[in-house]
């Protein structure tokens, strides 16, 4: 009996001790808040849209971020009139809400941005409701809405009052498609977007905010090598699209 | 108190069921962080065993040296004719069939890896992996 105690008490603290120090596990960060205990439905004041088209409803959480779609037979303006009603605006404040787009921030973290995203498809339109911890630190402008399916890199840092994030854009695939949809998400957020790039290598777009105009944001993309090419027969350098957000006073300059 | 010298039968089983123990340790990291209830617990526990049997070797390559060395040692005190206690025996018996599959998945893996590298050799393969 002494010997079993034995064998499973040291191999389970081998295991413990080997997933530890091989960074195996969540890496220090324990879900609250809207991520934790979901078990597949959805984060507590954000309903689902329940009219829908049979079978459409799916969605996932990773480390820090959270999705839900689905496809209903309503137009865009439905589905966004439908969130802007039934949201729980005590969990969540609604800090934009446009064409196709909502944005809204988590009260008890306003780090965490969400939104709601609709895109038509003629006769039906696909719902994506989406929540992304972008570790924003405090003093981040409230109503700059959050990207979907970006994750943050690092926290932001704060240069003489320009805030200064870097998104990843795996998740996404093509920067162009990403800048059109933020400069519409910007729009629906109460921002003008001044300058817009979304064909040339590395997409980007200025914007200003519409309730005040001396707060101003740039979003540049491009492309980084994370780790170069060891010269093998197989080319395994690994890169990322990658979008560094600026946004305070003169931010576009 | 286990003696440590007359523990090696013990230590060696250890490390080798400490490799099988890495899904699950993982599996309850992740349901603690998605929640950290049972549901939670017992969802990534169940996922983790699930995806992560296959590449089990890739994950656990640090270990690989320790399993492989406890398994000879197993296989060499098995071969032995010198008398040896019941507990003993029946410890390294089980050192080494279950160090069996670990095995077996890596070799499985490794010739996978040979096969693609002596494959991207004659013909360059040209793309992110």
């Amino acid at each position: 009996m002494r010997s079993v105690l034995f064998v499973g008490g040291l191999s389970f603290a081998i295991a413990v001790a080997y997933v530890v120090l091989a960074g195996l596990g969540p890496g220090g960060y324990v879900a609250a808040g809207p991520f934790a205990n979901l078990h597949g439905g959805l984060p507590s004041g954000l309903p689902a849209y329940l009219r829908q088209v049979q079978g459409t409803r799916g969605g996932g959480s990773g480390e820090g971020t959270f999705e839900w779609n689905a496809e209903t037979p309503d137009a865009p303006n439905t589905v966004l009139r439908f969130y802007e009603q039934n949201i729980d605006q005590k969990i969540w404040a609604i800090t934009g809400s446009g064409e196709t787009t909502m944005s809204f921030y988590y009260r008890s973290s306003p780090g965490i941005r969400g939104g709601v995203h609709t895109l038509e498809n003629g006769r039906t339109t696909f719902i994506s409701l989406w929540m992304t911890d972008l570790k924003l630190p405090a003093g981040y402008p409230l109503n700059f809405p959050g990207a979907e399916r970006v994750r943050p890199i690092g926290v932001p840092t704060n240069e003489a009052g320009v805030y200064v994030a870097r998104w990843e854009l795996s998740g996404i695939g093509d920067p162009s498609r990403f800048v059109t949809d933020f400069a519409q998400t910007l729009k629906d957020a109460e921002w003008d977007v001044t300058a817009l790039t979304a064909t040339s290598r590395e997409p980007s777009l200025q914007c200003r905010s519409r309730s005040s105009p001396l707060i101003t944001c740039s979003l540049r993309t491009q492309y980084e090598i994370v780790k170069p090419s060891t010269g093998g027969v197989v080319y395994d350098a690994v890169g990322r699209y990658v979008a560094t957000v600026r946004v305070g006073r003169d931010a576009d300059r | 108190m286990t003696q440590l010298g007359n523990a090696r039968h013990l230590i060696g089983l250890s490390v080798v069921l400490a490799v099988y123990w890495v899904p699950v340790v993982m599996g309850v990291g992740w349901g603690m962080w998605s929640g950290g209830d049972p549901i939670s617990i017992a969802t990534a526990v169940s996922d983790s065993v699930a995806q992560e049997w296959i590449t089990l070797p890739t994950r656990t390559v640090p270990l690989a040296a320790l399993i492989i060395g406890a398994t000879i040692l197993a296989l060499v005190h098995l071969r032995r004719s010198a008398p040896r206690s019941r507990a003993e025996v029946i410890a390294d018996k089980l050192t080494v069939a279950l160090a069996l599959p670990y095995l077996a998945i890596s070799l499985y893996l490794v010739a996978v890896l040979t096969w693609f590298y002596i494959a991207c050799k004659l013909a360059p393969c040209n793309f992110l992996f």
